[in-house]
């Protein structure tokens, strides 16, 4: 069930509001689990198990953590546990891909479907049983709880990753307010008008310019195309994440901010600071302090190299090259947990590359002319977009081709018009898309030392935002049947 | 032990409840619980020889219909007995006394349920009779039927004037024996084990309802002390509920309702024959004047049944109509009052709205005098015989229907009581939920709380009301079925996709929605785009997509395409019929000019693709079949009027009489005595409307534009077009047979028959070709008789008619677009 489906918008939410707000406190949890778990059955009933499987495996897991002195095995086999299922379900019809065409081979695929939101309740669960294991936050015993926490509908789909330390709190003991239910309701309009009018708008021309042959595209095509991409993943993946921090309001929780004007970065090192924030801070967390931690521990064999290359070249050179390593790994895995595709790698890989330079460099330091500012901004915007495409692509050789297009090194001969690819309504919406991406509404649905008139205001607003989306919702169940009778 | 039992008595609770809900899953026939009947009927009709026989019927709570439909050819009653039915059983004793000029005879009874049609559709509403005795005899024990699947007993021999005693037991259908008893144990032994490890929560639910109910009616004395938006939210949804209810409480829907509340016109039909699409037969005056133009639908001489309709101004106050129709010929004409004209959201049926009508006088002779609440679902008619020169006078009276409690039902089942009571109580749960939620929620701000209140009942607005179409003309396709909640688990698990494809067509304002889209969309665009056609909406011009004919140029297509017509043709030779290909030009490529500064064109594409083309025709020359295309006869005639139409991939009549003249002139080179029309034999008209097989236009209901896209709000800024119709002066002559997707035509004046095979551009075609040939028989390909992809496997589906029809000449004619789909033609499988 998607947000701005008509079920999830017209039936699921509504109900499942009212039974939460009218529900005793004591069973505010119990009714949030089941709709959870009915919105994740409702689109693929066969997962509810393999989701439900996590659960109880990092309930054990991180019981088992917290009463054993073999901590680091449980914790081990924990995550290898999580991770099978991620590895099954999202990457094996990869490997296999790589291996039949590496060694003529002729391993047969599965037949499976990804299960949805796997990714980001599989780094939730990770996240739970390595807080347990770094003794930050107790196991949780009540496995409803922990169930909970773990299929939460909110951000089950599209994140934000809630980290447990950041809600533990939250579920043992959470309270709903007027304010927050009035929060989170604004907040979610502004998510829900985000993903429908800006982000499904520009991604109609994304998708026209991208599903092209690249020989039919030409230079401005291919700028119009990789701009309206950029938005539109913005607009989409904020929106995801404004809706889930809304209904998260709605139910009493406050998540963590996942977006913060990501395109007004001047570095793509701030960019990542900015951009999908909750994967960002978990990869730091879980993956690069780890890692980067891994030469401070006692004879160990990293410790060990880290020790004699030090003593070769020189503490800042090691660092450099510790760095690079840390970057490398955690580059690597970023690209690959968006996709099981050689663009997702090498997409990541690209963000890693550019982040080292600006660390080597000092790029990503702050300039204080307008020129510099500019500069830097353009750098940032450029890097950004160009990456994109490759994120964009089907396979890294139309990636390459479009971006040479895109340089005007290669030429296509547009079948087209532009007027083919936006009309008056595309333009409207990526003007509005480049305005809100600056700060400049930022504080909209701030209320308090604002005036009755003022709210009154921005509520109509939301108001119309809302009428306005679900039209646009309810325009997309017409499917007119072309031509012949019934 | 205490847990356990209070989990089975919970269980038990718990499974009623479900089994109450969800009653599908637990019965074996589960329309016996979907269409429950409050009535039942026996229906007593004489069979044998009898002459002016009627039947008496005495009983208790009987309700006698003499329907029309049950006389005989002697004009014998039949009568139809109704009576009530519940979940109790009732006992029924009808006298029956046949009298009058009755011989020895039988009586014929049918124990039946309701007539219940639910979108034209008959359901089955089943009652269950049992003890059926007919003068003491036992006749059946127990027999449960519906309208479809009566139980039928003839009574023999009985003699004039003697009593028949029928007694019979009745009630609803549902019994112990109907009930699937492994599923209630099943879900009873679930119910019981979910009890048993989640009594703490359920318990806590319980009290904390049973407490909020005793909170809610210790506050019915203190609510006045509420002087707060709550009263004002609970009132104004109280309101609302009601209006929700309205589907509920009165015998039409909310919609129709609603319509007839604010409706301002009355309307009546006239139906006639006629086999021209020219001139009404008849002079018409009426008083007062009609609101629209009092001149027939623009349907083809093909469809020989023609309707005027006409509306009037509609005030609350009786009002005198007056008509003089003076006939030009002999004939029948059919009178229908009813309500006006609205068409539903979905196009497919209009709206039952109410007028009311008296005193109705045809050359004055009362027809009804009482008051007679009529509509278009439900309308008065009445078959006049006219004859040449005669002149009808219809006289009436009609006004806005006014509502009556009778109108309610609720209000006439229950009383109104129930109604204010059921008002209350709904006013003081609202209050006290609004209570609830302001003691749990804090002290809110006066927009916030608006913007909740609006924002949730945006919410659930949508699913208060499901709409329960079945089709969509607009969308020109069926609406998705509710999935059965029993077939959860079957089907791949796809019940959410499907429940979410149902929701999606189904919820409340989903075309109100829709329509505010498409409006803000069409005010904002140059161009209007949708997956198959492209609007501009300064020319007023559309076209389809792909704008070229053939996608496939690739060699093996192309020899596919000849193969298969050589084969049609070397089938046609075999059997001594002459065939011609005819192939009409796709509109994008004749006014191709429109599209090139606009929306690129790609020319490359289209020469490319003409090419293609051209090369189909050059081989299939070789083999001598001709090949008509007309093309640059049209791209000159496209320069005196136009030769398709706008909003429509159709051509118009003068592009088809283009065609049909370059057609005439190869058939004539093998066929010289054949009779070619000239437009000097037509009747010349102008109409904005385009003529083709849905009557479809983008100006007037119904919009069957499917074509197109899903609105009527076109921001239309080029003035309206008129088209010019050619009808044939000598259209009475003319004897038309209409299949399903066959027509055949007879002409006097015409020779040799003619198979005319190929696609709806046929369809204006047909104004011409007939008034060649004796006989003329059309095969419309493409009407949806097969499946799409088999639609041109003509000698497998067509050969029998082909042989059967024996004609002298085939014209396989069929649009450029669908060129590349002769590959099928000779195709077996």
């Amino acid at each position: 069930m998607l947000f701005s489906s008509t079920t999830f918008l017209f039936l699921f939410l509504p109900i499942v509001c009212a039974l939460y707000l009218l529900v005793r406190k004591e069973l505010k949890d119990y009714v949030l689990l089941l709709a959870s778990i009915f919105f994740y059955a409702w689109g693929e009933p066969r997962y509810v198990a393999v989701m439900l499987l996590t659960v109880i495996l990092n309930y054990v897991g991180a019981i088992l953590i917290s009463k054993y002195k073999c901590k680091k095995v449980l914790l081990l086999l924990t995550i290898l546990g999580d991770l099978s299922f991620l590895f099954y379900f999202k990457y094996f019809n990869f490997f296999v891909e790589n291996i039949n065409a590496l060694f003529d081979g002729h391993i047969d695929f599965i037949k499976v479907i990804m299960p949805i939101g796997i990714s980001f309740y599989t780094f939730q669960a990770i996240s739970y049983v390595v807080d347990v294991y770094r003794e930050e936050v107790e196991p949780q015993r009540n496995i409803y709880k922990l169930a909970l926490y773990i299929t939460l509908f909110p951000q089950l789909v599209a994140g934000p990753i809630v980290k447990y330390h950041d809600v533990a709190d939250q579920i043992e003991n959470r309270t709903v307010d007027f304010e927050k239910v009035a929060y989170g309701v604004k907040r979610f309009i502004v998510g829900l008008a985000k993903k429908v009018l800006l982000a499904n708008t520009l991604g109609a021309v994304a998708d026209k310019v991208f599903t092209q042959p690249i020989d039919q595209l030409d230079c401005m095509t291919t700028w119009l195309g990789a701009i309206c991409y950029t938005f539109q993943i913005y607009y989409d993946f904020s929106g995801y994440s404004d809706m889930a921090i809304g209904l998260g309001s709605i139910f009493g929780f406050k998540f963590l901010e996942n977006f913060n004007y990501p395109y007004i970065s001047r570095s793509i090192t701030e960019y990542w600071r900015r951009w999908h924030i909750s994967l960002g801070s978990w990869f730091r967390d879980y993956m690069f302090m780890p890692i980067m931690f891994l030469p401070l521990a006692r004879n160990t064999a990293i410790s060990r190299s880290y020790r004699w290359v030090m003593k070769k070249v020189g503490s800042k050179v090691a660092n450099a090259i510790m760095t690079f390593i840390a970057l490398l790994i955690v580059w690597f895995s970023t690209g690959f947990w968006h996709g099981a595709g050689w663009t997702f790698i090498v997409w990541g890989l690209y963000n890693g590359f550019f982040i080292f330079i600006e660390t080597l460099t000092g790029w990503n330091r702050d300039r204080k002319s307008i020129g510099g500012k500019a500069l830097q901004h353009f750098y940032a915007m450029l890097v950004i977009i160009l990456g994109l495409v490759i994120f964009r692509s089907d396979t890294m050789q139309y990636a390459w081709h479009y971006l040479l297009t895109m340089f005007g090194i290669e030429r296509g001969e547009t079948m087209y018009h532009l007027i083919y690819y936006v009309d008056r309504i595309e333009i409207i919406a990526l003007t509005v898309g480049i305005v809100c991406s600056a700060p400049l509404c930022s504080k909209m649905l701030e209320v308090e030392g604002r005036s009755q008139l003022r709210i009154a205001a921005v509520n109509l607003w939301l108001l119309a935002l809302f009428i306005l989306s679900a039209a646009s919702i309810a325009a997309s169940t017409y499917n007119p049947f072309i031509y012949f009778r019934f | 032990m205490k847990r356990i039992i209070k989990a089975l008595f919970g269980g038990l609770g718990v499974s009623i409840v479900l089994c109450a809900l969800f009653p599908s899953i637990f019965l074996k026939n589960d329309a016996k619980w979907t269409y429950q009947s409050d009535v039942g009927r026996v229906d007593v009709a004489f069979a044998g020889e009898v002459c002016d026989g009627k039947i008496n019927v005495q009983g208790k709570t009987l309700r006698v219909d003499r329907p029309q439909w049950i006389h005989d050819d002697k004009h014998n009653q039949g009568v139809v007995v109704h009576f009530p039915v519940s979940y109790l059983r009732k006992t029924y004793q009808i006298t029956l006394k046949p009298w009058g000029k009755t011989q020895e005879t039988s009586l014929i009874m049918s124990f039946r349920g309701k007539d219940l049609r639910i979108q034209n559709q008959r359901k089955p509403a089943y009652v269950r009779f049992e003890n059926i005795r007919l003068n003491g005899k036992a006749v059946a024990r127990e027999k449960t039927v519906w309208h479809n699947k009566p139980f039928k007993y003839r009574l023999e021999k009985i003699s004039d004037n003697s009593n028949v005693i029928l007694s019979f037991d009745v009630r609803k259908p549902v019994s112990a024996s109907d009930i699937r008893w492994d599923m209630v144990i099943g879900l009873f032994v679930l119910c019981s084990l979910f009890v048993f490890f989640s009594y703490g929560a359920i318990r806590g639910f319980v009290c904390s309802t049973i407490e909020w109910i005793g909170v809610m009616i210790s506050d019915v004395g203190k609510f006045l002390k509420f002087h707060n938006w709550k009263i004002l939210i609970s009132v104004i949804l109280t309101l609302l509920a009601n209006i929700l209810c309205i589907p509920l409480w009165t015998e039409l829907d909310y919609a129709d309702f609603i319509k007839t509340l604010f409706s301002k016109e009355a309307g009546l039909s006239l139906v006639y024959e006629d086999k021209t699409s020219g001139e009404t037969p008849f002079q018409l005056q009426s008083t007062p004047q009609p609101l629209n133009d009092p001149s027939p639908f623009l349907i083809p001489a093909t469809n020989p049944i023609k309707q005027i309709d006409l509306n009037f101004r509609a005030r609350g106050k009786w009002q005198k109509l007056s008509l003089q129709l003076k006939s030009q010929r002999d004939g029948k004409i059919e009178l229908r009052l009813r309500g006006p004209k609205i068409f539903d959201d979905y196009g497919c049926s209009y709206y039952s709205v109410l007028t009311d009508w008296r005193n109705l006088k045809v050359n004055g002779t009362v027809l009804f005098d009482a008051n007679k609440t009529l509509s278009l679902k439900k309308c008065f008619s009445k078959q006049i015989p006219v004859k040449e020169n005669e002149t009808l006078h219809v006289e009436a009276e009609f006004r806005r229907h006014h509502f009556t409690t009778r109108d309610f039902a609720f209000l006439k089942s229950g009383n109104l009581w129930y109604f204010i009571t059921g008002n209350l109580l709904l006013f003081f749960l609202l209050l006290r939920l609004f209570g609830a939620f302001a003691k749990r929620l804090g002290r809110p701000r006066l927009s916030d709380t608006l913007l909740l209140v609006t924002f949730f009942c945006c919410l659930f607005i949508p699913m208060m009301n499901l709409s329960d179409g079945v089709k969509s003309a607009r969308e020109n396709r069926m609406l998705a079925v509710k999935p059965e909640p029993r077939e959860i688990f079957k089907k791949g698990f796809d019940y959410g996709k499907r429940y979410q494809n149902y929701f999606n067509d189904h919820f409340w304002g989903r075309l109100a929605l829709i329509k505010l889209q498409d409006v803000i969309r069409n005010k904002l665009s140059y161009v209007i785009r949708v997956p198959r056609a492209v609007y501009f909406k300064e020319s007023g011009w559309d076209f389809f997509v792909p704008f070229v004919s053939i996608m496939d140029c690739r060699p093996t297509t192309l020899q596919a395409i000849v193969q298969n017509l050589i084969q049609l043709d070397l089938f046609c030779r075999q059997n001594n019929i002459k065939l011609y290909v005819f192939e009409v030009p796709k509109k994008e490529s004749i006014y191709k000019e429109f599209l090139s500064d606009k929306y690129g064109f790609d020319e490359k594409e289209f020469v490319k693709v003409s090419q293609a083309q051209e090369a189909i025709r050059r081989e299939v020359w070789k083999h001598h079949i001709p090949y008509v295309y007309p093309y640059e006869e049209l791209r000159d005639a496209a320069q005196q009027d136009l030769v398709f139409f706008k909003c429509a991939h159709h051509w118009t009549d003068w592009g088809a009489f283009v065609g049909y003249c370059e057609l005439m002139k190869e058939v004539c080179k093998d066929f010289p005595d054949m009779p070619v029309v000239s437009l000097k034999d037509y009747r010349k008209s102008k109409n904005y409307l385009q003529r083709d097989e849905y009557q479809r236009n983008y100006f007037s209901s119904p919009r069957h534009f499917a074509q197109f896209f899903n609105d009527e709000t076109l921001d239309i800024t080029s003035p309206r077009t008129f088209y010019t119709y050619y009808d044939h002066k000598n259209g009475d002559k003319m004897s038309i047979k209409v299949g399903k997707f066959t027509k055949d035509f007879t002409y006097p004046e015409g020779k040799h028959k003619i198979m005319l095979i190929g696609t709806s551009q046929n369809e204006n075609f047909l104004q011409f070709l007939p008034y060649s040939a004796a006989q003329t028989k059309y095969i419309r390909l493409n009407f949806g008789q097969v499946k799409t992809e088999d639609e041109f496997k003509i000698l497998k589906l067509y050969k029998k008619d082909i042989l059967a029809f024996k004609p002298d000449i085939l014209i396989l004619s069929i649009g450029a677009g669908h060129i590349s789909r002769c590959r099928d033609i000779c195709s077996t499988k």
